[in-house]
């Protein structure tokens, strides 16, 4: 029983992480997958959602408008008017399209934000 | 006296060994439901982005036996264009030629074994080439443009091109 805890507890150590994505905008938001093993380093925390384009929790602008403008306006104003953009990690759910993630990293990269990573699951 | 010692401390050879186990069990349990209430099952990592801006000139070099590497990503279906030296490299005027390869979605997802395949033979062609280029489709999903920079990039203990750049 002790042994089997203790191997239960090391499991958990290993694959687990402490570092939880921010909470889902929307039910079935998925990330996409990869292996890349570089550590997340904080920054602003853009969601985009095949619904809504949120910064740091608060819903900015529907993800329809993404699609269609080089620029998402309300995004850029509010990114803009922040004193800490240096780093912004994307979290984008894996069914958005394109030219609506293109957008949104343009637009981040438009206003001022230097380091743009997008967040992954690890495979 | 260190042997008496020794044999003072030693619990009786008759001593009930479960309040022991019993503790040990609930520190464990303890442990594990502290670990489950502020821990993920989600292991995240992040991939930096470099990312051609508006009237970009193409950042990937002319130079050297591989130039050109070109991706390019319909839904999970992946084109790769590239252009190999079949002449001096050094010459005033160097031949190219370009190949092509189409990398099929397979059971509608990106055939990534494929398209790892292909990369690993162009990078073993220059192994000093580092960079490619990503043009994704409007309507390529996000996970399709993740999958293709992650096989692009390779892993750290055996890179491809780690610098990509999406357009």
């Amino acid at each position: 029983m002790v042994d089997l805890l203790t191997v239960l507890l090391v499991f958990l150590l290993r694959s687990w992480s402490t570092e939880a994505a921010p909470a889902a905008p929307e039910p079935g938001f998925t990330l996409p997958v990869a292996s890349s093993e570089a550590a997340r380093r904080g920054g602003l925390e853009i969601v985009v959602s095949p619904e809504a384009v949120y910064l740091s929790g608060e819903r900015i602008a529907a993800t329809a408008r993404a699609t269609d403008s080089p620029v998402l306006r309300p995004l850029y104003d509010r990114v803009l008017a922040l004193r800490d953009r240096a780093r912004a990690e994307v979290y984008v759910d894996a069914r958005v399209p394109w030219n609506a993630l293109r957008t949104v990293l343009a637009t981040a990269k438009a206003a001022g934000v230097d380091e743009v990573s997008l967040v992954a699951e690890l495979r | 006296v260190r042997a008496d010692a020794k044999r003072r401390n030693a619990p009786p050879a008759d001593a009930d060994l479960r309040p022991t186990l019993i503790a040990a069990v609930t520190l464990l349990f303890l442990l594990m439901s502290f670990l489950l209430t502020t821990t993920a099952g989600q292991r995240l990592g992040v991939l930096d982005l470099e990312l051609a801006e508006e009237g970009d000139v193409a950042a990937v070099p002319s130079r050297g036996v591989l130039s050109n590497l070109e991706l390019r990503v319909d839904g999970s279906d992946v084109q790769v264009r590239m252009a190999i030296a079949t002449t001096d490299i050094a010459a005033a005027s160097t031949a190219r030629e370009t190949r092509a390869y189409a990398v099929p979605a397979v059971s509608g997802r990106l055939d990534a074994g494929r398209l790892g395949a292909i990369l690993a033979e162009a990078k073993a062609m220059d192994p000093s080439a580092e960079s490619a280029r990503i043009v994704p489709t409007d309507g390529t999903p996000a996970a399709s443009v993740v999958a293709v920079l992650d096989t692009v990039r390779g892993t750290p203990g055996s890179p491809l091109f780690p610098r990509a750049e999406l357009r």
